[in-house]
This record gives structure tokens, C-alpha cells and sequence, in this order.
């Protein structure tokens, strides 16, 4: 488990860490022409401002953000950001499954315990993609992030119905978690602002 | 022909002769060697930078060494270094040197290295010169492949302890890997598949332990670092037309040589290759 919260948000770029390093690193397989399925096990703890952001895909911006028990929103930017409250919403101490995922040339969408509450025809293709978790950007980039806190119980990547991430969420090397498939789809803790401006 | 160390040299002459001309405008001075520690023009060479340095404060200097030398020659490089690098005399200064296992096997590939002496050196140097980066320039061989990852975590811990944004590479250390392709006895492709994964684990845990600034990670094993040591596995595993038998053969012929004259013991320093070694051997 990962005790995601205030100002100690993670991420999903193993190819930030070392690009080309691999050949099946999960956040490459982000994009509208791959099926995958990312699956994450979250006991939702709270917010530290007035959105706590679950999960944001970059450089696309697309986020789920909590705001209070009454609302749920996506951001999905399609020239511009676009908010969409959903209909289901997540309470404090609540344990659910999130699934992001996407049909090759089909659709994207996102699901709260198999109930598909996020859906766009396309997933629209970028550079890079990665995945912060806990928080809307990069801390280091930015005056107020929202973070969100949270438990982060498992964490698997599928490409083509097939396994290829499934962090040991309590082996945790040098602020990454361990991928058991061997594939280095891992987590990072990532940094903030701050830390940058105390070392120079 | 070399000059020995009593000869006149008249390479030497011309040096001096044009060095106070070239220095003025020389952006990277890189003393390699032989052991530049052990030639007293080298010390000659830093005085000389150290006295005129303002006529060129912006040069990046780098010397070789083995670290091996006696302590007083290490002390001597430490005390002009400390003048050179806090009193901003050169724009940076960086230290080369060698190894690329751990312990004996480290000491057997590089016959006269003395490991605990070694590393002492580096942590007088790393914590003497604080604005100092060490590059070790790591050769990797067939007898690399048992310790390197053991190597990687010794490396981290100075990266992670020693860190700082005093230095011109912020990193205190670098783990520069590349493999011998000759001679070709002493080539990771000799060895058993087995052992080629070893070097698969090391980049894996090089990668683990790696840094990214923007993840907010500011220590740990650079991307160029990491591929080095993943091509290296790279290299061990593609499909080429070495001889595998035959440089197996050398190798044996190799080391029952080295042994014999240099008073060392393979088998008890490598017993994960006594099997190959028996087979191959004369």
C-alpha cells in the first residue's frame, strides 16, 4: 500500500526515468490505438484544497477530481478543459476500483467499480503520456497543486487483456514501487516545488 | 621508443615550451597517463594553474587516476584540488578513475588495486573537494558480471550521501560503464547465458535506482548511466560471429597464465567459473 496525500503524490513514467529503456512500458500504451486497462484499488481519504485530483494524464489533460461528497468531476481537455460532473460519486474511508482504460479506435473511459462513469469517442494521442496519482500536474511546476489523499492498494496495467504492471505496493526502491512482472512498470514518488527552491 | 623517467624527454620540453601560449585558451586540459599521479610534471602542470589562473579561469580540467598511488601523491592532488575548485580557479574539475567489480574479484581483474585503499581515496576526495565529481570509467568484462550489481549500490550510496549543488555536476559520482570487446577472451560474450542475465538484473537495478529531476528524485543513476550498463547486456546477448569456443579456450590459456605469473588464484576468486575454466583449460 501507498499512503498517497499532501504534497506526497506519485507517478506513472518509467519512460521519464529511463525513455527507450524497455520495450512494454505501460504509459507508452496510454494512446487511442492500444487496448489497455489500468486498474487501481483506492481507499479514498480526502482533499487538501478544493479539488482533490485522484489521477491526471499527461500532457492531455485528463483528471478525475473530487470535490466534495456530492461531486465528481473529469476534466477532459478537448481544446479547452471541459468538466463533466458524473452521476456516481466516492464517500471518505470508501475502498473502490478505478479502471481507466480505452477500445482501440473505440473509445476511452473510465469506470468506478465496473460502472462506466467517464466516456469520450477518442482518447486523442500525445507525446509521452504519464500518469500523476494524487495530484493535477507537476508540484514542481506549480503555486497550488490539489492533492488528494489516499490509499493506494494495488496498482496493475493490462495490454490486450494481458498483465504487464502489477506494483508490490510495500517494496518501495529509492521512492519507486516494484513491478513484479518484471516489465519496470513502476510508480515514482515525485517531488515539489519547494524541494526545488531548498536545493537550488 | 618511451623515454624512461631519468631520460632527457624532449616532448616535454616543447610542452613547457608552448603550455603557457595554449593554456590561455584552452577550454578542457584531460591529464590521462600512465598514471599521471607518478609523473611530477602533472603536479608541475596544477601549480602552474594554480598560480595563473587568471588568465584562463574557465578551464575544465580532468585527471586520470588509478587512486592507487601512495597517500602522500593522493593528499598532494587533494590539498591543490581544495585551491583550484573553492577559490574558483578552474570552471570544474573532475577526477577519472577505474574499477568494475567488488573486493577481490576487483582486485584480481586489476592486478595491484588495492579495493579498501581505493575507496578510501574516493571518500577523502568526495568529501575533502566538495565541488568535486569522480567518474569511474568502468571496463566490463567477463569477471564483472558476479559483482557489478553490488558495485551499482556501493556507487548509489556516495551518489545519494555526497549530493550536492556545490558541484559542476551536482552528482558526486558516475558509474560510466562500457565493455571490453578486446581482446576477446576477456568479452562478456564467453560467458554461459546464465551469467549474461546477471548484467540484465544490474541495469534493472540501476534503473531502480535511478533519478529524475522533474520526478523530484535529484540523486540517483542518470538515463545516460542506465543504458550504458543495459547496452552492455545488449551486447552480450546479440547474435554476432564470435567464436565463443575458441575465445573460451584463450581465456583458460589467459588465466592459467595470469595465475602463474602473477601468484593468483582464479578458482578461489571466481568459483562461479570453475566449471568453464576446467573444461577449457590445457
Amino acid at each position: 500500500m501507498i499512503h498517497i496525500k499532501n504534497r506526497e503524490a506519485w507517478a506513472f513514467w518509467p519512460t521519464g526515468v529511463c525513455p527507450g529503456y524497455g520495450h512494454n512500458f505501460g504509459n507508452q500504451y496510454i494512446n487511442p490505438e492500444y487496448n489497455f486497462d489500468i486498474k487501481m484499488n483506492i481507499t479514498f481519504l480526502g482533499k487538501y484544497n478544493d479539488f482533490g485530483c485522484i489521477f491526471s494524464i499527461m500532457p492531455r489533460y485528463i483528471s478525475l477530481n473530487w470535490h466534495n461528497e456530492n461531486e465528481l468531476y473529469v476534466n477532459f481537455n478537448e481544446g479547452g478543459h471541459q468538466y463533466t460532473k458524473v452521476d456516481t460519486n466516492i464517500k471518505v474511508n470508501e475502498t473502490f476500483e478505478l479502471t481507466i482504460g480505452n477500445k482501440k479506435d473505440t473509445k476511452f473511459y473510465i469506470k468506478i467499480n465496473d460502472k462506466e462513469i467517464f466516456t469520450n469517442p477518442t482518447l486523442g494521442s500525445f507525446e509521452d503520456p504519464h500518469m500523476m496519482l494524487g495530484v493535477d500536474g507537476f508540484p514542481c511546476d506549480m503555486d497550488n497543486p490539489s492533492f488528494a489523499e489516499y490509499k493506494l492498494n494495488s496498482f496493475k496495467i493490462f495490454f490486450n487483456n494481458n498483465l504487464i504492471g502489477d506494483n508490490n505496493l510495500e517494496n518501495i526502491i529509492h521512492y519507486k514501487s516494484f513491478d513484479k512482472t518484471g516489465n519496470l512498470n513502476f510508480l515514482h514518488r515525485i517531488g515539489n516545488k519547494d524541494d526545488y527552491d531548498k536545493n537550488g | 621508443m618511451p623515454y624512461k623517467a631519468s631520460d632527457h624527454n624532449p616532448y616535454l620540453d616543447k610542452f613547457w615550451e608552448y603550455w603557457p601560449e595554449m593554456y590561455k585558451d584552452l577550454h578542457t586540459f584531460r591529464i590521462t597517463g600512465g598514471e599521471p599521479l607518478l609523473a611530477k610534471d602533472t603536479f608541475k602542470v596544477l601549480e602552474y594553474i594554480q598560480e595563473h589562473w587568471e588568465e584562463n579561469p574557465n578551464l575544465s580540467l580532468a585527471i586520470n587516476t588509478n587512486l592507487s598511488v601512495p597517500k602522500k601523491l593522493i593528499d598532494r592532488l587533494i590539498e591543490i584540488a581544495k585551491d583550484l575548485t573553492e577559490n574558483n580557479k578552474v570552471r570544474e574539475l573532475i577526477i577519472f578513475t577505474s574499477v568494475e567489480a567488488i573486493g577481490k574479484q576487483a582486485e584480481y581483474s586489476r592486478y595491484g588495486l588495492d579495493y579498501n585503499y581505493f575507496w578510501e581515496n574516493i571518500e577523502n576526495i568526495l568529501t575533502e573537494l566538495p565541488k568535486v565529481t569522480v567518474n569511474i570509467m568502468a571496463a566490463f568484462n567477463a569477471l564483472s558480471v558476479f559483482t557489478y550489481g553490488e558495485l551499482i549500490e556501493k556507487v548509489f550510496e556516495y551518489k545519494k550521501r555526497l549530493y550536492n549543488y556545490k558541484r559542476y555536476w551536482k552528482e558526486a559520482i558516475q558509474l560510466d560503464t562500457s565493455y571490453i570487446r578486446w581482446p576477446s577472451h576477456l568479452s562478456i560474450k564467453i560467458l554461459p547465458d546464465e551469467y549474461k542475465e546477471l548484467i540484465r538484473k544490474a541495469a534493472e537495478k540501476a534503473l531502480y535506482l535511478g533519478g529524475h529531476s522533474v520526478l523530484g528524485n535529484t540523486y540517483g543513476f542518470t538515463n545516460v548511466e542506465i543504458q550504458k550498463i543495459k547496452r552492455t547486456y545488449d551486447y552480450a546477448i546479440a547474435n554476432s560471429m564470435f567464436d565463443v569456443e575458441k575465445y573460451r579456450k584463450e581465456f583458460a590459456k589467459f588465466i592459467t597464465e595470469y595465475d602463474k605469473r602473477r601468484e593468483v588464484n582464479f578458482v578461489d576468486t571466481f568459483p562461479e567459473l570453475k566449471e568453464l575454466y576446467d573444461t577449457y583449460k590445457e
